[in-house]
C-alpha cells in the first residue's frame, strides 16, 4: 500500500470539508465549511482554490463539472470527492493531532481551557 | 448579477483550466460590485499561483530553462550581447512559458505549442527593453522555440505505458509503437535539417578553416547522426499477416532494438556531435577569450548533454517494462 503523503493545517482543514459536505462540495460550500472550522481566523477563497489544486495533483481528490445552475449564471460546478488516499492522509493526520490532545490533556489537564475542551 | 465588465476583465485574467467554475462560484457570493471587484482582485492571483504549481514540473522546467538558456547563449555568439543581459532574456522566456502553461494548460497537459507562444512573447518582451542586440534576440528567441518544442515533443512521444495486458491488446500496441517511433525519428530528421541549415549558413560565411571547421564538424556529426538513427533506429513494417505470439514476438524484438538505442544514445546521438561542439568552444577562445561566457556555456553544454541522456534512458526504462509485460502474456499463453 503506497504511503500517504503528510498534509498541511490547510490541506487537513479541506479535506474535512469535503468529507463533511459529501457530494455538495464546491469552492463557495468548502470556503464556507472551512471558515466554520477556522473560526475567528478567516481564509481566502483563492488559499482554497491552491489547496484544491495542490490535493488532486497529490491524488487525495478527483473533481468533475457538474451541469450549469441558473444561480450561478449558467455556470458550471467544480465538485470534488475524497479518494482513498486523501482519507488515509486525513486519518493519519487525525490519529496524530489525537495523541497530541492526549499528551496535552496529561500534561496540563488543569488548566480552564482544557478542561472546556 | 455582477456588472458585465467587470466579470469579463475578471474572466481575462482566469486561467481556461478554471474560468467556468471560479467565475461561477465568484457570482454566487456576489453582493455588490465593490465587493466583486475585491474578491476578485484577491482570488485571481492565487488562482494563477495554484495553476501554476500544478503545471510547472521542476525537472522539465530545468530541462527547458537550460534550453532557453543555451538557445540565448548560441543567440549571443552570432548576435553580440553580454552574459548577465543574456541570462535575462532566458527568464523573460521561461517566465513567459511558466505563465502560458498556467492560462493554457486542460488539467496537467501542457501544449508543445506554448513554446512557441513564450519564445515569441520573450522576444517582444526583449525588443520593447532594448535587452539584447535585435539579432541576438531574433536568433535566441527562434532557437529556443526549436529547442523548446523538442522537449515538448520527445515528452510527449513516450512509449506505450501498459505493464500489463493481453494478446488481443498486442497489435494495437504493436501499431502506436510503430508509429511513435516513426514520428520521433521524422522529428528527429528535422532536427538534422535545421543544424545542417544554420550550421551551413554559418559555414557559408567563413573567412578562414578555424570559422569553417566548427560548423562544418557540426553538419557531419548531425548527418552522421542522422544515419545512424536510420540504419539502427527505422522500425520495421508491421506484416499484416502476423498474428498471435508471432507477433507479439515480432513486436517485442522492435521494442527491444529501441531500448538498446536508447540506453546507447550517448554513442550514436551525442557522440557525433561533441567534435563539433568543441571545435566551436575552442574557435571562439581562440578568436575573442571570453572566460565569463565560456564557462557557463560550458557547464550548460554539460548539463544539456546530460539531460539528453537521462531523458533517454528514462525512456528506456519505460520500453524494458513494455519488455516485461510482453513477456508476462507470453508465460501466460504457454502456461494455459
Amino acid at each position: 500500500m503506497a504511503k500517504a503523503d503528510s498534509i498541511g493545517q490547510l490541506e487537513q482543514l479541506v479535506l474535512t470539508a469535503i468529507l463533511r459536505l459529501g457530494d455538495d462540495a464546491y469552492g463557495v460550500s468548502i470556503h464556507s465549511t472551512v471558515e466554520e472550522l477556522t473560526k475567528p481566523r478567516a481564509v481566502s477563497l483563492g488559499a482554497i482554490y491552491v489547496t484544491l489544486d495542490r490535493l488532486e495533483s497529490k491524488g487525495m481528490l478527483t473533481s468533475r463539472l457538474t451541469d450549469p445552475t441558473p444561480e450561478r449564471g449558467g455556470r458550471a460546478k467544480r465538485c470534488y470527492r475524497l479518494e482513498a488516499l486523501g482519507e488515509r492522509a486525513l486519518k493519519e493526520s487525525a490519529v496524530t493531532a489525537k495523541r497530541m490532545w492526549d499528551m496535552i490533556g496529561s500534561a496540563l489537564g488543569g488548566r480552564k481551557w482544557v478542561k472546556e475542551y | 448579477m455582477p456588472p458585465k465588465k467587470l466579470e469579463s476583465m475578471v474572466a481575462f485574467f482566469l486561467p481556461a483550466a478554471v474560468r467556468e467554475h471560479v467565475l461561477g462560484d465568484l457570482q454566487e457570493r456576489y453582493r455588490s460590485p465593490s465587493q466583486y471587484a475585491f474578491d476578485g482582485l484577491r482570488t485571481v492571483p492565487m488562482v494563477v499561483v495554484g495553476r501554476i504549481l500544478r503545471t510547472a514540473k521542476p525537472r522539465r522546467l530545468a530541462l527547458e530553462g537550460a534550453s532557453i538558456l543555451l538557445a540565448y547563449y548560441a543567440g549571443s555568439v552570432f548576435g553580440g550581447g553580454e552574459g548577465i543581459r543574456v541570462w535575462l532574456a532566458a527568464a523573460i522566456t521561461l517566465t513567459a512559458l511558466v505563465v502560458r502553461d498556467a492560462y493554457t494548460a486542460i488539467e496537467c497537459r501542457v501544449r508543445p505549442v506554448t513554446a512557441f507562444e513564450a519564445a515569441v512573447t520573450g522576444w517582444l518582451i526583449q525588443l520593447g527593453f532594448g535587452i539584447l542586440p535585435a539579432k541576438t534576440a531574433l536568433l535566441g528567441a527562434s532557437i529556443s522555440a526549436a529547442l523548446l518544442l523538442m522537449v515538448r515533443l520527445s515528452g510527449e512521444s513516450r512509449a506505450p505505458r501498459a505493464v500489463t495486458g493481453s494478446l488481443d491488446e498486442v497489435p494495437e500496441r504493436a501499431r502506436r509503437f510503430e508509429k511513435t517511433v516513426r514520428g520521433r525519428n521524422l522529428r528527429e530528421y528535422a532536427g538534422v535539417g535545421m543544424v545542417l541549415l544554420m550550421f551551413g549558413f554559418a559555414a557559408s560565411r567563413a573567412k578562414d578553416w578555424t570559422q569553417f571547421a566548427p560548423p562544418l564538424l557540426m553538419c557531419a556529426g548531425a548527418l552522421l547522426t542522422g544515419w545512424l538513427l536510420r540504419k539502427y533506429g527505422t522500425p520495421l513494417r508491421l506484416p499484416p499477416s502476423l498474428e498471435g505470439i508471432d507477433l507479439l514476438r515480432f513486436y517485442r524484438t522492435e521494442v527491444e532494438r529501441q531500448r538498446r538505442l536508447l540506453s546507447t544514445v550517448w554513442r550514436w546521438y551525442l557522440g557525433p556531435l561533441i567534435p563539433g561542439f568543441l571545435a566551436i568552444f575552442i574557435g571562439q577562445m581562440a578568436r575573442r577569450p571570453d572566460w565569463k561566457t565560456a564557462v557557463p556555456a560550458f557547464f550548460l553544454f554539460l548539463l544539456m548533454t546530460s539531460a539528453v541522456i537521462w531523458l533517454n534512458r528514462r525512456e528506456a526504462r519505460h520500453l524494458k517494462r513494455e519488455i516485461e509485460s510482453l513477456d508476462a502474456i507470453e508465460r501466460d499463453l504457454l502456461v494455459r
